[in-house]
């Protein structure tokens, strides 16, 4: 008899050990925040000549019309006299 | 007895085989001689035509030419022309060792592009021949277009003999066949140094060639691109100011338009580059979906044949069918052939009121059928390769225009502005070689300056910044 409730407590105890404790967490409802009093510390760099680096524009040529040769007339004249 | 018997009957039945053989023989002796004599009897009676279908179908029955018939077919070609021979199957032609043929076939390979089998024709044709300056013209072509160095003696020869010949012809016909023979081929060489890049020397070559010449009109393109390579963008512009002349109002070339437009451009005359596009959109492009349409409705070349043949009616009053039509009219192969098929229907007419039998006129009338249907083609291709230029010719103005809009954009964001809005002309701006003309107008016949124009326009490439201008 004793064994049994020696097992019981056992069983109960490590019951309650395994079980977690509820946490409620409260948010404050509204917080005011008074951004005329805040500060930034550091300092301010104005940027040199060299430090501005404009994106060079790329152009894009068209190839335009040259003639290279004049094979297509040499034919041509040859098909034009009979 | 038996043996004797049978002995007889052998010899008598290869007598009758050999009786036989000989009655063909026989039989196709007669049927030559009887093709032979209307042949010459047709000749003496100058029926060309007939006489020459019946000289070739003694040639296809006995698969060969005999010196006589060789002799008889040379007089009745030079009657003809080449043109009949286009009737005739090529195998046929090729069994027959013949200048005339020779240089057809020749041609005839050439147009198919069989350059090994052309060529051999063209070398078929002796120097002492006529046809010699031609054949030679055909060989240099064929090397040139193979980029093969040789074809440099073949178009000596060819200038040569065509100078020689020319200065011996009595008849103005054949003095003008040869000059053209030669600029033909000097034009060539002038082609050449173009396209090794020696634009200077090229023009020389071309200012040799007058102005008289038939195929002068068509070197002011020629000549303008090598004053484009040289930078000299205003003598080109002044050479293809003169296809506005009155003269040369027939010769509209649409690469003119581009090489203008190009020359412009390349002043920095960007508003005159957009005008002359934009011309060449509202103007030109329509009147070429006109003849597009036309050429469209129209595809018997027998049609096509009318053009060169009769009179243009009012209802083609388009300016480029006129144009089109006084262009082939001044080919020589337009010229050639329109010739030989103006001496067969004379033939015909001449038959008929005679009374000639059914079979002789029918087989004229189907002899200037097909001469009427290929120079019928020819006149549709030139159509058709005219309508092509004028697409290819859109396509590349619209690439100019971009161009230009780009270049005007980057002037834009870049805040700058050209050195003048319209570069005017002045004279300083003309250059001039000593083998270029300059005319005060002090005496001189209008025309006498054409080919000879020089805008004076200023470069107008400088860039200032639009704050200085203003």
């Amino acid at each position: 008899m004793t064994k049994l409730y020696l097992y019981i407590f056992i069983f109960f105890g490590l019951n309650l050990s395994f079980a977690q404790e509820k946490v409620v967490e409260k948010y404050v409802k509204r917080q005011r925040v008074d951004l005329g009093n805040m500060e930034i510390e550091g300092e301010v760099l104005t940027p040199g000549d060299l430090s501005i680096q404009g994106d060079k524009r790329k152009r894009f040529r068209m190839k335009l019309y040259d003639r290279e040769n004049f094979k297509f007339e040499i034919r041509n004249d040859v098909l034009n006299l009979r | 007895m038996k043996t004797y018997l049978i002995l007889i009957l052998f010899i008598s039945s290869s007598f009758q085989g050999y009786s036989q053989e000989e009655k063909k023989e026989k039989k196709a002796k007669s049927t030559t001689k009887l093709f032979y004599k209307k042949a010459v009897k047709h000749y003496r009676n100058k029926s060309y035509n007939l006489s020459l279908y019946f000289l070739f179908s003694l040639i296809k029955k006995n698969n060969g030419v005999s010196k006589k018939e060789n002799k008889l077919l040379t007089r009745l070609l030079s009657q003809t022309g080449t043109l009949p021979l286009y009737l005739y199957d090529p195998e046929l032609l090729e069994q027959i060792n013949n200048p005339y043929i020779s240089l057809h076939l020749a041609n005839h390979y050439f147009k198919k592009k069989d350059y090994k089998k052309s060529m051999a024709y063209a070398s078929s044709v002796p120097d002492s021949n006529k046809f010699y300056p031609e054949a030679r013209l055909i060989i240099g072509s064929t090397l040139q277009l193979k980029n093969d160095p040789k074809f440099k003696s073949y178009l000596k020869q060819c200038i040569k003999s065509a100078h020689k010949k020319s200065s011996g012809a009595f008849a103005k016909k054949f003095k003008l066949y040869y000059d053209l023979i030669r600029e033909n081929c000097q034009i060539n060489y002038a082609r050449e140094l173009y396209s090794k890049d020696k634009y200077a020397r090229s023009n020389a070559i071309y200012t040799d060639i007058p102005k008289t010449a038939f195929s002068w009109p068509y070197l002011l393109l020629e000549k303008a691109w090598n004053y484009y390579h040289l930078k000299d963008y205003n003598r080109s512009l002044g050479l293809l100011m003169t296809y506005e002349s009155p003269l040369l109002s027939s010769y509209f070339l649409p690469e003119a338009e581009i090489l203008k437009a190009l020359n412009y451009y390349n002043l920095c005359l960007y508003n005159d580059t957009a005008i002359l596009i934009e011309k060449f959109f509202k103007v030109y492009k329509q009147r070429s979906l006109n003849l597009r349409s036309f050429v469209k409705k129209n595809k018997d070349p027998e049609y096509y044949f009318n053009f060169i043949d009769k009179k243009l009616s009012n209802k083609l009053n388009n300016s480029y069918v006129k144009s089109l039509k006084n262009q082939l009219k001044k080919k020589l192969k337009i010229n050639l052939h329109y010739g030989s098929f103006k001496k067969t229907r004379k033939e015909y007419q001449r038959l008929k009121a005679k009374g000639a039998s059914k079979r002789d006129l029918e087989f004229l009338e189907f002899t200037m059928k097909k001469m009427k249907q290929r120079i019928g083609r020819h006149v549709q291709e030139y159509f058709y390769y005219f309508i092509n230029q004028i697409n290819f010719v859109a396509s590349e103005m619209f690439n100019i225009r971009l161009e230009v809009i780009s270049r005007k954009k980057d002037l834009l964001y870049n805040d700058k502005t050209l050195v003048a809005k319209r570069a005017r002309g002045s004279l300083e701006n003309v250059n001039r070689s000593a083998d270029e003309f300059f005319f005060t107008f002090k005496g001189a016949f209008w025309a006498d300056e054409l080919g000879d124009y020089s805008f004076g326009l200023k470069s107008n490439c400088k860039e200032v910044d639009k704050n200085n201008k203003e």
